[in-house]
């Protein structure tokens, strides 16, 4: 139904380049990206009212914001000067997310997506189905919570799946608009080559985006680096947590519920094995590409 | 509570990755099916096909009457259990088991009474006002169970719900898993990559792998009766040990070593004289006790033990016939190290053929 119903609107989009005013979502929650974007001033009342009859249609209107989040909208959206003394605290950093599915009432989105990211200041949706929160970054903050089980959290409780992309935090006004505007391109762009991943975060997008211009053939050449080991999945797993936890053994050891000398025997079989020495930082991000590019690979 | 029937489900990514194909099941009302699988088995697609958060490529889907496959998730009347459980830090466990109800505009009242039921079945009615900070792994783990149960669903779904947990609190946790199904008795689907838990837990199995169904059944009768190789390597720790020989006059020869096969299975081998074979047997089907050798003379060898584990009430004795590699589960009674040479014999009632090309086995 979905791809017929793309055939049938050619005008149908996936991205949301369209005025908000003009969107008219068609919503298939079961479908993997299952939205098809048309745009409202090309439909007739009759196509309209079948639509909404037939499908769940999400209608290209922004979310109702409350003050705070209505001044965080014109600000990064709308890019209106202002003076933000007083209501933005620094560091900051964006929380993009997008959500498939209808959430119901959103008031009950944002407790939730506000519970689980603390100190979040506002929830701000840009469109119907996608929005940023502005999380206050403090050194004490608690980042227990891994992002797989937040996007699992979101979907037992609202039903839909929801991907996530968080951002880099920055120090002031004007870097945030700039960095909200790079992260917003950058997720738009992952997002739609990546459709599987549910979450990313701060400079990973960068990895995916190089990632996604190298050919098949030279990411097969690169990763045959990684053949000693290719099968051996935990053994990969374990270095990725490892490299992720900046070469930390005891944290990453911590993070896979393992003890520190499994996860250290672990690291050393996989230079044994492939003469990488990850310990070297040049190595280090060497693999940690190789890795993305096997997941990806995996994903595809 | 309902039946769920899987008919002939596919899933299919975008560049012909078929990650499920032809997925056909009936889980009756009241199960509590196992998906069990290596990593990549489809066993998670499958799941999440049911919760509605994949969509099925092809094939239809039913829970209790009705067809699902263009039901949306939230009112398919399911609940889910991740492996990554997260609970919202800033609620109490009372408010976290009641946001799901809240979000479904649940009466107050309702709320409490079904929030106060599942605190009581899972002992968490002391705990309502703690955070989960202040709390262990277990009780989160329980909080986190208690969030699909108030929802009193007609299928829950649970998808590797005990991985993150350390393996004491994980034996534990299954069997008040186990428990708690008994008394709720709603229709449930598990998902794990854990052999013991699928065996513990399990009215029935499903074996799969490549997002193939290999093996339904009870795990009693996969244990003793794996379709195929890959099932009886899956299923059993020590993995059963796989064998190349050829069967000849009544023997099976490992190498040079002839082992008597029993008459009641020579009949279904017929076609195999003088051909390859794969003997399966289970670790714990290989003696070594004094009466049990003497009473099987034509399957007994001398094998030279390269490893001996002492796991407490047995021993795992790890060595080679005819330079294949096995390994025996036998009582630690037996004093053996490694490097001792010692009888052993093998329960030849008790094995298995698998045909070398196809691995299924050759059923009598």
């Amino acid at each position: 139904m979905f791809d017929q119903l793309k055939h049938h609107y050619s005008h149908a989009i996936s991205s949301f380049n369209l005025p908000v005013e003009r969107q008219f979502i068609v919503s298939f929650p079961e479908k993997e990206n299952g939205q098809l974007i048309l745009d409202k001033s090309l439909l007739s009342d009759q196509e309209i009212s079948l639509l909404r009859a037939l499908f769940q249609v999400i209608e290209g209107h922004i979310p109702l914001h409350n003050s705070q989040d209505q001044k965080f909208y014109e600000l990064l959206i709308e890019k209106k000067e202002m003076n933000t003394e007083g209501y933005l605290y620094f560091p900051i950093r964006c929380i993009h997310f997008s959500v498939l599915g209808d959430v119901g009432d959103r008031s009950d989105f944002s407790e939730a997506m506000k519970g689980l990211f603390p100190a979040s200041l506002s929830l701000v949706w840009k469109t119907a189905t996608d929005g940023f929160l502005l999380q206050q970054v403090d050194s004490e903050m608690d980042e227990s919570i891994a992002l797989e089980s937040i996007v699992d959290t979101i979907a037992s409780d609202f039903y839909v799946k929801v991907s996530l992309y968080v951002g880099s935090s920055v120090p002031d006004t004007s870097s945030l608009i700039q960095q909200y505007d790079w992260e917003n391109k950058a997720y738009s762009l992952v997002k739609r080559t990546h459709p599987s991943r549910s979450y990313f975060i701060e400079q990973d997008v960068t990895t995916y985006l190089l990632l996604d211009d190298a050919s098949p053939d030279t990411i097969q050449f690169i990763l045959s680096m990684l053949d000693p080991v290719r099968d051996d999945r935990s053994l990969l797993q374990s270095v990725k947590t490892y490299l992720e936890c900046n070469m930390n053994t005891s944290l990453a050891a911590k993070k896979m519920f393992m003890h520190r000398n499994t996860l250290q025997y672990r690291v050393d079989k996989f230079i044994e094995k492939t003469s990488i020495d990850i310990k070297q930082f040049p190595n280090a991000v060497a693999v940690y590409f190789m890795l993305l590019s096997f997941n990806s690979l995996k994903n595809e | 509570m309902a039946d769920i029937k899987f008919d002939s489900i596919y899933k299919i990514y975008d560049g012909d990755v078929q990650a499920v194909t032809d997925f056909k099941l009936d889980v009756e009302d009241k199960e509590f099916i196992v998906f069990v699988g290596p990593s990549g088995c489809g066993k998670s697609t499958t799941l999440r096909m049911v919760a509605g958060l994949e969509d099925i490529s092809r094939g239809s889907l039913y829970i209790g009457e009705d067809k699902v496959n263009d039901v949306a998730p939230k009112d398919r009347n399911i609940a889910m259990v991740f492996q990554n459980y997260a609970l919202y830090p800033h609620m109490n466990v009372y408010e976290n088991m009641a946001f799901g109800l809240k979000l479904r505009k649940f009466k107050k009242e309702d709320i409490d009474k079904r929030v106060r039921d599942a605190a009581q079945i899972l002992g968490l009615t002391e705990m309502l006002d703690r955070k989960p900070k202040a709390m262990s792994g277990g009780q989160r783990q329980r909080v986190a169970l208690g969030r699909a149960i108030v929802r009193n669903p007609k299928v829950f779904l649970m998808d590797e719900p005990l991985s993150n947990l350390d393996a004491k609190l994980r034996v534990q946790m299954r069997a008040e898993i186990t428990k708690l199904h008994k008394r709720l008795q709603t229709t449930t689907i598990y998902v794990t990559h854990d052999q013991t838990e699928a065996m513990t837990m399990a009215t029935r199995m499903v074996v799969m792998k490549d997002g193939f169904i290999q093996q339904v059944g009870v795990p009693k009768q996969i244990y003793d009766y794996p379709d195929n190789v890959f099932v009886g390597g899956f299923i059993g720790s020590p993995s059963m040990n796989f064998l190349t020989g050829k069967l000849k006059d009544g023997n099976f020869y490992l190498g040079e070593f002839p082992v008597k096969v029993p008459v009641g299975k020579l009949k279904s081998l017929e076609k195999y004289n003088n051909k390859e074979l794969i003997l399966g047997i289970r670790p714990e089907d290989i003696h070594d006790e004094p009466v049990f050798l003497d009473a099987t003379e034509n399957s007994q060898f001398t094998a030279t033990i390269d490893v001996a584990e002492l796991m407490g009430a047995e021993s795992f004795l790890y060595s080679k016939v005819e330079d294949q590699d096995f390994i025996a589960r036998v009582d630690s009674r037996t004093d053996v190290t490694s490097g001792n040479e010692m009888k052993l014999a093998f329960d030849m009632n008790k094995c298995h053929f698998f045909d070398p090309e196809t691995e299924q086995r050759i059923k009598p």
